[in-house]
């Protein structure tokens, strides 16, 4: 059984000023694995064939860019890609997309985006069928409700369709808010105050014409 | 003849009178010398609704406000002239109501010397009220000849004589005689009245009036700021103009947050009263990148501005920037028309520099499922304010600005783009000429 001990001297240096005091600012990531050596705090951990390796990022001052914000501790990766957590949408329950009042079933789905903006909430959902469009009457796509866990996700009218007729077969449809009603008639003007003198007018006859303006 | 025209008094109508003025007598016992010259003829101003052009939409003029100078150093006690106001429905049409009738005199006593004397008198606010049914759209000021009125001691005889008319003077001197419009509001719709008696048009009103249009409702716009902000200035006449966009200039002055979540009622949200979130970025279901940038961060600013001769004037401002530390970035901006001073265009910049000194965020937070501290990522809406967790010094309160829902992947991406908002909330309330009403 071999053995080996290493010590890093960062490690050690840091460890020697720190100590305790800045356990609290030790970000830490552990992998274990076979075949690796283990160091930790200048001290080698063995077991028969399986071993710790831990390293230590040490924050020797509190970093800051621009004053005010931080860059965050990068996590340790070791040298596989980091692989965020899929969740199971199995799971997902209580999703209801309808088309002009009709359940859409969902593997005739192939995307689904909807875009919220803090001026106006739901602002645009963009959803890509597999269908060919041809069969779709409009009005079936006229307009499309997404509520989850009985909260209204979007609700909207059609805008826009285009179809892709390639290797697969599918149309992508284009719905805007509710607040799309707003826009209807381009035409508003309405005066409720207006204090500007540049909007009184002063067309006068002219001196010469010597008549009597109303 | 006359001459109608503003400078900085506002705007005025001038009146022809006589070649001699009771004041200008150098003994006032003597008697008066020569009638009048033929008095003249009349002038006016008037403000139309959309220019004159027909609205299908049923507008109406409900009240108009004015402040006026009447006088003049060459009047008369004993005015050949006076003033009205008329309600119209075209500026062609007849006279459908007369609100306000007021003789133009001299203010002062005669024997004083005419140039030390206060010569021009302003009037209070008057506020002329049209009756909604006889729905006018046209507001006439009309300076009118009293061609049969009593001047000193003799009846005034129109002679072709005497038709003599003296040219109008400069503009950049007072006017001779006639009615100087310091101010005038007219409203469109029906003002509210409040304790000081000012008749004033409440920007949620108006926000809330865009939007029934369109059969909305509104909730949460009786907070804070938004409760007691007036404007004098809420004007769309341009086309072409929709809803939406009259609606985000109003909300401009407010910063507010709105959404529309149901079909028939929009939440308006006052900035920073969202809930707060808790995101752990060491989760494995966060994937994010933050950004931020000191392109819009200054230190130093150049303020242009017009001063009360017109001519172009420029201050320098400075404020220490933390996120720049001794580094010195400046840009030359422009302070609106309203600004003509040096020292309100330092203030400008004060506030122009205050809310550019910090650095702007571009950042992206991408949620998966059910997120500890912060739920399910479905469920995630703008106007949220969210904190990292597990990012030291990061645990700034960032507002949520878009969210973009991927249903199917059980999937959201946070957008948190902040940018300065409070100068643009400001201008936008200056060009408004909004203001706070004490209640």
């Amino acid at each position: 059984m071999a053995l080996a001990c290493t010590v890093t001297a960062p490690l050690s240096i840091s460890a020697a000023l720190y100590g305790g005091m800045a356990a609290s600012r030790l970000a830490c990531q552990v992998q274990a694995g076979f075949d690796v050596r283990a160091v930790l705090l200048g001290e080698t951990l063995y077991a028969s064939g399986l071993s710790l390796h831990a390293v230590f990022y040490m924050a020797s001052s509190r970093p800051r860019l621009y004053g005010e914000h931080v860059t965050l501790p990068e996590p340790y990766l070791g040298d596989e890609d980091w692989t965020p957590l899929e969740p199971d949408i199995s799971d997902l329950r209580g999703l209801s997309i309808k088309l002009a009042g009709a359940e859409l079933q969902r593997a005739l789905i192939h995307s689904l985006e909807i875009d919220l903006t803090d001026r106006g909430g739901p602002e645009t959902a963009i959803m890509t069928i597999h269908h060919d469009s041809r069969s779709l009457p409009i009005e079936m796509l006229r307009n499309l409700t997404c509520t989850y866990k009985g909260q209204r996700l979007f609700k909207g009218r059609l805008e826009g369709r285009t179809r892709d007729l390639g290797g697969v077969m599918t149309t992508t449809l284009t719905f805007k808010g509710t607040l799309r009603k707003l826009q209807d008639h381009a035409a508003f003007r309405t005066c409720y105050v207006d204090s500007d003198l540049e909007h009184w007018r002063m067309t006068q006859p002219s001196s010469n014409a010597n008549v009597n303006i109303d | 003849m006359y001459d109608v025209g503003r400078d900085s008094r506002g705007l005025h109508i001038f009146a022809q009178w006589g070649t001699w003025y009771y004041c200008s007598r150098p003994n006032s016992y003597q008697s008066f010398p020569q009638i009048h010259g033929r008095p003249g003829i009349n002038a006016r101003l008037y403000w139309e609704l959309y220019d004159g052009i027909p609205e299908e939409d049923p507008h109406c003029i409900r009240l108009v406000e004015m402040q006026l100078l009447l006088g003049g150093w060459q009047v008369c006690n004993y005015s050949k002239h006076q003033i009205s106001v008329y309600g119209r429905h075209t500026l062609d049409g007849p006279n459908l109501i007369c609100p306000w009738r007021h003789l133009v005199r001299r203010y002062g006593s005669p024997a004083v010397d005419p140039q030390t004397w206060p010569m021009w008198h302003k009037t209070p606010m008057r506020s002329l009220y049209f009756p909604e049914s006889l729905q006018i759209r046209c507001v006439v000021l009309r300076m009118e000849t009293i061609e049969t009125g009593y001047y000193g001691w003799q009846e005034q005889v129109i002679s072709p004589k005497l038709l003599h008319y003296r040219d109008q003077a400069g503009m950049e001197d007072p006017p001779p005689a006639g009615v100087i419009v310091k101010t005038a509001r007219v409203f469109g719709q029906k003002p509210k009245r409040y304790r000081d008696g000012r008749a004033v048009i409440l920007v949620t009103d108006a926000i809330k009036d865009i939007l029934a249009g369109r059969g909305f409702k509104t909730t949460g716009l009786n907070t804070g700021r938004a409760k007691t902000l007036a404007a004098d200035q809420l004007y769309w006449n341009e086309l072409p103009k929709d809803r939406r966009e009259a609606l985000d200039e109003a909300n401009a002055m407010l910063g507010f947050d709105y959404f529309a979540w149901s079909d028939d009622t929009v939440t308006f949200q006052a900035p920073g009263a969202g809930p707060l979130k808790k995101i752990d970025i060491t989760d494995p279901r966060v994937t994010l990148g933050l950004s931020d940038d000191i392109d819009q961060t200054y230190s130093g600013v150049r303020v242009q501005y017009t001063n009360r001769l017109g001519r172009v004037r420029e201050v320098i401002v400075k404020r220490r920037s933390a996120a720049l530390g001794k580094l010195l970035r400046a840009t030359t901006i422009s302070a609106p028309d309203s600004i003509k001073t040096a020292r309100s265009a330092r203030q400008v910049g004060q506030r122009w520099l205050k809310d550019h000194s910090d650095t702007t965020h571009s950042d992206r937070i991408v949620l998966r499922g059910i997120v500890p501290g912060f739920g399910d990522c479905l469920l995630a809406r703008p106007g949220w304010r969210v904190t990292l967790v597990g990012a030291r010094g990061a645990a700034k309160k960032l507002k949520v600005t878009g969210v973009r829902l991927r249903p199917l992947e059980w999937e959201a991406e946070l957008s948190f783009d902040i940018e300065p908002w409070k100068f643009e909330r400001w201008l936008s309330a200056n060009a408004a000429k909004a203001y706070t009403v004490r209640r």
